[in-house]
């Protein structure tokens, strides 16, 4: 006979059950691996939602990537070496972006009420290197152009890597919403995701 | 025997979740408030120009940028079933976020200040990143974790520490090998992503390979003369274990190359094999754990069943092995 230890009390029980206990719990360790997160590289980024008379135009989005990260980018790209990086240098980047990301959508999802909808491709992209931390900035603009109607509407837009290779962050900080219209009524928020947060803007016409 | 190793297990579980829970306010902060931005800020501007609030430079605009979207009927591209469910994701997900800036932060004061104990602490950081970044999913465990589960030729708990250094030592070294001569010779580090797409789709066909030879022996063991001879059986049986081995690692591991980058960038090739070192030892503990882990369990549920019935078990798992690496051998040319 032997003890085993389950939800704190002592129990007395024989050694093939113990061992069965005792492997199974292992082997569930084993296969429970995976569930734990595998990111590479890390970005923070910013969602800044832009509402027009028509509805909403688009949102400005920034990622923030790791030192570590940065560090590539900076060897790859800043060919002067000057720790900034200049209009060649931002289109090779660009270029990089796009083969990159563009098969998976640049890691964004955009939902409209709850629906699946396109992802557009990046306008006014930038590249830079911020003074204040020496860390790879990316800026790009995502045009929606989805018009607001009297009835509420709701759009989601988020990144999130599905094979985990990168990690996306966002906090409560980082979204904002630029309102150019007297007609409509919007606010951006942060929701809660199954997988992420997820910056939900809600638009309304008056 | 069994307890400690489930100590073990439960110990590091339990690390991972305390140092996760300590790192992860921000992600914890980021989930429990949801922060309402509303349009107080209405302008009278009607112009559609926006500004960019988080640059002042000029952007590269693309063609077709103007567009609106449009309902998709594209599946949004789910992960793991299993990942909706946090288990602590998000509490390791941060710390390795804070390891990460850790190790990056110490290796710019190490060039600062030239100061060695800050060198001993990339080397420390550095392996206990990657301890917790190889738990995760990849990094050869399943792959390994799978043949010696299926395989009767592998039982000895010293298996479990020697496959622990074959992967660290190839996962680490295609990264030295990969990043460093690709720097040395052409003074770029290439796309790292590609590099692994290219070495997981070569390791996938020879796993495919080993699945199939492992498969075949498995049926006609009993009927080649060649494996009558106890000593030819002996050698050959060790082959699939090595080679399964190798092939663990045969992706070079994409945190060694990062932090490699880092210190190349700086001029501090050393302190970068210094800290793969570090991560080399961290990884091959993680492994030789899981190793050990898997051998351990697999033993105590043959001593459940009677020798007989055991050895029909341990031939059909052999053959099951097979079919699996066949399958994650396809798996790893496929998906990348």
């Amino acid at each position: 006979m032997t003890a085993v230890f389950f939800r704190g009390e002592c129990m007395e029980v024989s050694k093939s059950v113990a061992r069965m206990f005792y492997s199974s719990v292992l082997l569930l360790y084993v296969f429970a691996q995976t569930i734990f997160g595998h990111a590479h590289i890390f970005i923070d980024y910013k969602v800044h939602a832009c509402i027009n008379d028509e509805g909403l135009d688009g949102v400005f989005v920034n990622w923030t990537f790791d030192a570590m990260f940065t560090q590539f980018v900076q060897k790859e790209f800043d060919k002067d070496n000057d720790k900034k990086l200049n209009k060649d240098e931002q289109a090779a980047i660009f270029n990089k972006f796009t083969n990159d990301h563009k098969k998976v959508d640049y890691f964004a999802v955009i939902k409209v009420d709850g629906k699946n909808y396109s992802v557009p491709a990046p306008a006014n992209f930038s590249a830079r290197i911020l003074p204040e931390n020496n860390l790879v900035s990316y800026t790009f603009f995502l045009p929606l152009k989805l018009k607001a109607s009297g009835k509420p509407m709701e759009v989601q837009v988020y990144f999130f890597d599905a094979v985990i290779y990168v990690s996306f962050t966002i906090m409560p900080k980082d979204i904002s919403i630029q309102n150019k219209s007297k007609n409509i009524d919007a606010s951006i928020s942060l929701e809660k995701g199954k997988f992420s947060n997820i910056p939900t803007i809600s638009l309304k016409a008056r | 025997m069994n307890a400690a190793i489930f100590s073990l297990g439960v110990c590091f579980v339990l690390t991972v979740s305390v140092f996760g829970q300590a790192n992860s306010d921000s992600v914890a902060a980021g989930q429990a408030t949801a922060v309402e931005n509303s349009n107080k800020q209405t302008a009278d501007a009607t112009s559609d120009d926006f500004s960019n609030p988080f640059s002042n430079e000029e952007g590269i605009t693309t063609e077709g940028a103007t567009e609106g979207v449009k309902p998709s009927e594209k599946k949004e591209k789910a992960p793991p079933f299993w990942y909706k469910y946090d288990f602590g994701k998000k509490y390791v997900t941060s710390l390795q976020k804070n390891l990460n800036m850790k190790v990056s932060s110490l290796v710019n004061e190490f060039k600062a200040s030239m100061n060695f104990n800050k060198a001993f602490l990339v080397f420390f950081f550095s392996f206990i990143y990657a301890v917790l970044h190889s738990a995760g999913p990849g990094h050869g465990k399943l792959l390994l974790g799978t043949y010696f589960l299926t395989n009767d030729d592998v039982h000895r708990k010293r298996d479990a520490a020697v496959a622990g250094i074959i992967v660290s030592i190839t996962h680490n070294g295609m990264a030295v090998l990969l990043s460093g001569v690709l720097y040395l010779l052409i003074h770029s580090f290439g796309d790292q992503r590609h590099m692994q797409e290219v070495t997981k789709q070569v390791g996938g066909v020879l796993v495919i390979l080993t699945g199939l030879a492992i498969m075949l022996t498995s049926v006609f063991r009993n009927k080649i003369k060649f494996f009558d001879e106890e000593k030819n059986a002996e050698r050959l049986k060790r082959y699939p274990f090595y080679l399964i081995a190798i092939l663990s690692g045969i992706v070079p591991c994409p945190l060694a190359w990062s932090v490699l980058v880092l210190c190349i960038t700086m001029n501090l090739y050393w302190l970068g094999l210094v800290s793969v070192f570090g991560m080399a030892i961290g990884a091959g503990i993680t492994v030789g754990v899981t190793g050990l882990i898997v051998i351990t369990g697999k033993e105590s549920l043959f001593t459940l069943v009677n020798r007989e019935r055991a050895e029909k078990f341990a031939h059909v798992l052999r053959f099951g092995g097979g079919v699996f690496l066949v399958l994650f051998g396809y798996l790893m040319t496929k998906i990348g």
